[in-house]
């Protein structure tokens, strides 16, 4: 089993952890800035491989690999933006199935996280597969044995097509501050509109709170984008984490850090939001934000 | 702008029971019709208790049983009268709804109003959904000659407008059938569905297979005059209760609070035990019956179902969907018969008032039309019940070693502790007679 | 297969409804909005937009409201079954290869995986820009942004033929006009049937439970301390308590566990 983790600015993605040590601490580390990476991966991995291939690009690292790994029957990305976005090249290239979306990858099975993370499919997988793991499926192992750092000469492929690169940047200041907040109130799908949305926020601003949103919230448009917590989104780390309306998949809680108090409020109590808080309020996210307000806004008027 | 893809004969406004029909009925006779939803599919927003009574389909759906979406065959009806300890029911069961022809279903309306607007759709009408019909387009002179949407380039031209769209219609206030806009004429229903396995409902209710059971209930809805109801799905239940809309807002009432007490009441708690809930939900149901109708026609246009205020809630019995039904169905046969004649002017759509008048639409609300009030009023809503339960409590309780008392002596004893007059209570017995019997 | 004249623009809208409740299924945000990415992109380069999508005959009203608002064609490609990403880019591939960009969403409702678009890209041998949350379309090239981790966001320039995927916040789906809605209801969606592998597994499902995690070793010298700090029965953990109360009820109680644990005073 091979890790491969796309490396962007000697910058390692999330996830990596959890990826490496799903592999047995073997792990290839692709991108710009792999020697740096490398020193960052030491206390997980134990066998790590890097090849320096400046900026990502999909298409082309892809065929590369193809051809340097023919001989690795399971082959792991983490489900970073990077990694779900080579995986599948790299499958095709090989003509391999792809399991997309693991929460466990062994020679005998493998689970998938379907429907947003609301169920499991198990199944017998084929015997030379390429996966992505998801963000915070399982824990980190410490390895305490570290071999040499093995490197690989990158050769592009001039047939490949990938974008043009422009930059990266970093994260905005709208985002910044949810990732640095010590309290986030999150609104998800069972928020029923936006003014409901538009009440939340106030209600975390009274509460000294940053607000943030699952992706179902974000696609409807109802908040910016950069306010999206989980895999995809901003991790934060905050102290107190209030989730409203939110089911807690995967993809979404593997964002909001280790807080030290969770109150959820679902109208399902057996949602695995609701198994991580310290607070289950079972009832109408929407008519609990509606007296949440009127609350804060009498106790404020009082002061 | 207007759309000029298509000019249609009738648009019919509202994809329930009563517009379904209705389009359906006129694309049979060869009409080129279009439905208008405002929900996602037909019958997504729509909710009622739970019971629907399809024979008046016979005539428009071949063999409607086949696939008609049924939760469960009603064969088994009870009436039930509550006071806060005590139930007296009355419970009738007969194998012979259970087979064809059938009497009564439980159905859930998303499925039911989806398959009865299919069979529209596959009879030629164009069913459009995920829009809302705003107003009424007139001609110059003040016929009503289509409508105006939501949608961009939403205005609709036709011949007929049918306004299906359901109780406190919009679209009949607004072309002026209604002389009354009154909330006493309203009651709330409120509805709960629980989930519980088909396994233990057959044996809590006493039925198997898709044998399914109606609980009508009297009483127990508290200070709020109303009436509660209990239907068996496949495997969930409904229960719910209709509420005196005044009142209810009067005594600062919610109406889940009320459906937790009708639960909790001893004779209903042990059927409801240990069930989760899927669904809550509400609506408004027109309950003054004929006294609240509005014109049924205007020049180029109908009103039919509860736009029209035609569902029948006098008490025991709570129909609306056969009502909306057959008003939809016979508007349609009204709207081909003026268009035969080429007179879509509201005496050209009089066919359509006759055949309300000559079915079981308008003459079943005539012979109840004093069963909302009477169902409603003080005496049946809080002293009957007790009345009769008391009764029935003396009567079967065995004093012994006192002899058993006349079942007279008990009457006048439990009508004086009760304060009740015999003068009201033979006027209410003569009015009950006159509307029930 | 009948091609409009021109250079098509493609959009696969997924229109995978296998599921358990799903008369209220449809189309995922994302494809919603890369089907109006798609329609902009078109009005702004004079191009067709070709809405297609893999599935059984439920997915052709999907297709039909594409075609409302304002996609040239519908194609449906049947598969009667699941089908993985792999062959769904497969048997995508097969209709696509005039397509100048070709727009997805970033997730399907069911796999999710956002895979199908990367393995789009390869089948065509075209490049990729995957969980895009904003582009700006210039006379001959595409600027657009991916999201990476971290809140951190990649710039891209897009030249040539590419499959961008793009996430639900992008773009809103207009509304069709009644007049469109009317005019394409007898529109022939154009069916393809291609040989195609329908996915069997042997798999299992069950609802999402996370895997057991390896404790630290927990501190303290006897069985009984250490029993202690993993179950924390020292301290005053409130880990659990659930409440269902009044919305009023339940919103007072949610502040005085805030005061309690003192983030409010
Ligand atoms: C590759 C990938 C990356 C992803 N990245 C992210 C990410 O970064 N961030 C993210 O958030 N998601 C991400 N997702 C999506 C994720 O899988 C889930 O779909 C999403 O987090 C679900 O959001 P939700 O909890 O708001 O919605 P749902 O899962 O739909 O849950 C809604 C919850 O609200 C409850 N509810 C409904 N009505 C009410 C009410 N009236 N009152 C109270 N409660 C109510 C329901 O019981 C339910 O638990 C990603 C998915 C994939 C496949
Ligand atoms: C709690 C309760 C219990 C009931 N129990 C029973 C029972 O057990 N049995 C029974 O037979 N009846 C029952 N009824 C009554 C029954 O539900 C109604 O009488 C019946 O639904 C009337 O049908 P309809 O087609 O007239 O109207 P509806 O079913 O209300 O349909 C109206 C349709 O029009 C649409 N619409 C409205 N406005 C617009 C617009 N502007 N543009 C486009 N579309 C629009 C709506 O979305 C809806 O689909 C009950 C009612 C309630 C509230
Ligand atoms: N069956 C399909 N037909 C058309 N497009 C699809 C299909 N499945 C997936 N897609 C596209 O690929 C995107 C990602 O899907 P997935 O990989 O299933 O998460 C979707 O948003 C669609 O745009």
């Amino acid at each position: 089993m091979l890790a491969i983790v796309p490396v962007r600015q000697g910058v390692i993605p999330a996830g990596f952890g959890e990826t490496v040590s799903e592999c047995d601490g073997r792990v290839l580390l692709i991108g710009e800035g792999c020697r740096d990476a490398a020193a960052q991966v030491k206390g997980i991995a134990r066998e790590i491989t890097i090849v320096e291939a400046g900026t990502f690009a999909p298409a082309a690292w892809a065929r590369f690999l193809a051809i340097q790994l023919g001989g690795e029957d399971i082959i792991i990305f983490p489900a970073s933006p990077d990694g779900r976005d080579l995986a599948p090249r790299l499958a095709f290239e090989l003509g391999r199935s792809l399991y997309a979306g693991a929460i466990r990858v062994t020679t005998q099975r493998v689970d998938l996280a379907r429907w947003g993370g609301q169920s499991i499919e198990s199944l017998q997988p084929e015997p030379r597969l390429v996966a992505t793991l998801q963000i915070g499926a399982r824990d980190v192992v410490s390895s305490s044995s570290v071999g040499d750092v093995i490197e690989l000469e990158y050769v592009t492929d001039l047939t490949t097509s990938d974008p043009t690169f422009i930059s990266t940047t970093q994260p905005d200041t709208t985002s910044v501050d949810l990732a640095e907040a010590p309290r986030i109130v999150t609104g998800g799908a069972g928020i029923a509109s936006a003014d409901i949305l538009a009440k939340l926020a106030a209600v975390a601003e009274a509460l000294g709170a940053s607000l943030g949103a699952t992706r179902v919230v974000t696609d409807r448009g109802w908040v910016d984008h950069v306010r999206q917590i989980g895999t995809t989104g901003v991790v934060v780390a905050p102290k107190l984490y209030i989730a409203c309306g939110v089911s807690g998949a995967v993809q979404h809680t593997s964002g909001i850090g280790q807080p030290e108090h969770i109150i959820s409020i679902n109208t399902d109590p057996s949602c695995p939001m609701m198994h991580l808080a310290d607070l289950t309020v079972v009832g109408d996210v929407n008519e609990i934000i509606v007296e949440l307000e009127s609350l804060l806004t009498v106790t404020a008027g009082a002061k | 702008m207007t759309a000029e893809t298509d000019s249609f004969d009738a648009i019919v406004v509202g994809a329930g029971p009563a517009g379904s029909c209705a389009a359906l009925s006129l694309a049979k006779a060869g009409k080129r019709v279009v439905l208008i939803e405002r929900g996602p599919f037909p019958g997504s927003k729509n909710m009622y208790g739970g019971v629907v009574y399809p024979r008046i389909l016979d005539s428009l759906i071949d063999q409607w049983w086949i696939d008609m979406p049924v939760q469960r065959w009603v064969t088994r009806r009870t009436t039930m009268l509550l006071t806060d300890t005590q139930a007296f029911s009355v419970d009738f069961r007969t194998a012979a709804w259970g087979q064809i022809p059938y009497n009564g279903a439980t159905t859930y309306r998303p499925d039911f109003d989806n398959w009865l607007a299919k069979k529209a759709e596959a009879a030629g009408a164009v069913v459009i959904c995920e829009t809302t019909v705003t107003g009424l387009l007139r001609n110059s002179a003040g016929a009503v000659c289509g409508v105006t949407t939501d949608r961009a380039e939403g205005d609709l031209q036709a011949h007929v407008v049918v306004a299906c769209d359901g109780v406190n219609s919009f679209l009949a206030k607004q072309a002026g059938l209604y002389t009354h806009d009154d909330a006493s004429h309203f009651t709330l229903g409120a509805k709960e569905t629980l989930s519980l396995p088909k396994e233990v409902i057959d044996e809590r209710f006493g039925v198997r297979g898709l044998d399914g059971v109606d609980i009508e209930i009297l009483g127990g809805t508290g200070g709020v005059s109303g009436g509660g109801f209990l239907y068996t799905n496949y495997d969930t239940i409904g229960v719910g209760v209709v509420l005196k809309l005044t009142q209810l807002a009067a005594q600062k009432q919610r109406p889940e609070q009320l459906i937790a007490a009708l639960k909790s009441h001893p004779a209903i708690a042990p059927l409801v035990e240990g069930a989760t809930l899927k669904e809550y939900s509400a609506h408004l149901i027109p309950e003054a019956g004929a006294a609240m109708m509005p014109t049924f026609v205007a020049d180029g246009l109908l009103v039919a179902g509860d736009a029209a205020a035609m569902c029948l809630a006098a008490g025991i019995w709570l129909e609306g969907v056969n009502f909306a039904m057959a008003s939809g169905m016979y508007a349609a046969e009204a709207i081909v018969e003026a268009l035969a004649h080429g007179d879509t002017s509201a005496k050209g759509l009089a066919g359509y008032l006759k055949r309300l008048e000559s079915t079981f639409v308008l003459q079943d609300h005539r012979k109840l039309r004093r069963a909302p009030q009477l169902v409603l009023s003080d005496r049946v809503q809080h002293m009957y019940p007790h009345l009769v339960a008391n009764i029935a409590e003396r009567m079967f309780r065995v004093d012994n070693p006192l002899p058993k008392p006349g079942l007279r002596t008990i009457f006048s004893e439990e009508r004086k502790r009760l304060g009740l007059r015999t003068r009201d209570l033979l006027r209410d017995a003569y009015d009950g007679f006159r509307s029930f019997g | 297969m009948k091609w409009v004249p021109g250079r098509p623009e493609i959009d696969p809208l997924s229109g995978q409804v296998q599921t358990p409740a799903n008369r209220f299924g449809g189309i995922s945000l994302a494809d919603q909005s890369a089907l109006e990415v798609g329609l902009q992109l078109g009005t702004r380069r004079s191009l067709d937009v070709v809405a297609i999508t893999v599935g059984g005959t439920r997915c052709e009203q999907s297709l039909r409201d594409a075609l409302a608002a304002g996609a040239r064609r519908a194609i449906r490609i049947d598969a009667a079954g699941p089908l993985s990403s792999a062959e769904t880019a497969r048997v995508l591939a097969l209709s696509l290869d005039h397509a100048s960009i070709i727009v997805c969403g970033d997730y399907s409702f069911d796999r999710g995986s956002g895979s199908v678009p990367a393995f789009l890209a390869a089948e065509l041998g075209i490049s990729q820009a995957l969980g895009v949350v904003s582009l700006t379309a210039q006379v001959h090239d595409l600027l657009v942004t991916r999201r990476l981790d971290g809140g951190r966001r990649e710039h891209l320039r897009i030249g040539d033929r590419a499959v961008i995927s793009v996430e639900g916040s992008v773009a809103q789906l207009r509304r069709a006009t009644l007049a469109n809605t009317l005019a394409i209801r007898n529109n022939e969606i154009e069916v393809i049937s291609p040989p195609l592998t329908i996915e069997r597994p042997v798999s299992t499902s069950k609802p999402f439970r996370p895997r057991p995690r390896t404790l630290a070793m927990p501190h303290g010298n006897s069985t009984l301390e250490r029993l202690n700090s993993i179950t924390n029965v020292a301290t005053t953990s409130t880990r659990g308590e659930q409440i269902e109360l009044d919305p009023q009820e339940s919103a007072a109680y949610i502040l005085q566990t805030l005061t309690h644990w003192g983030y409010i005073e």
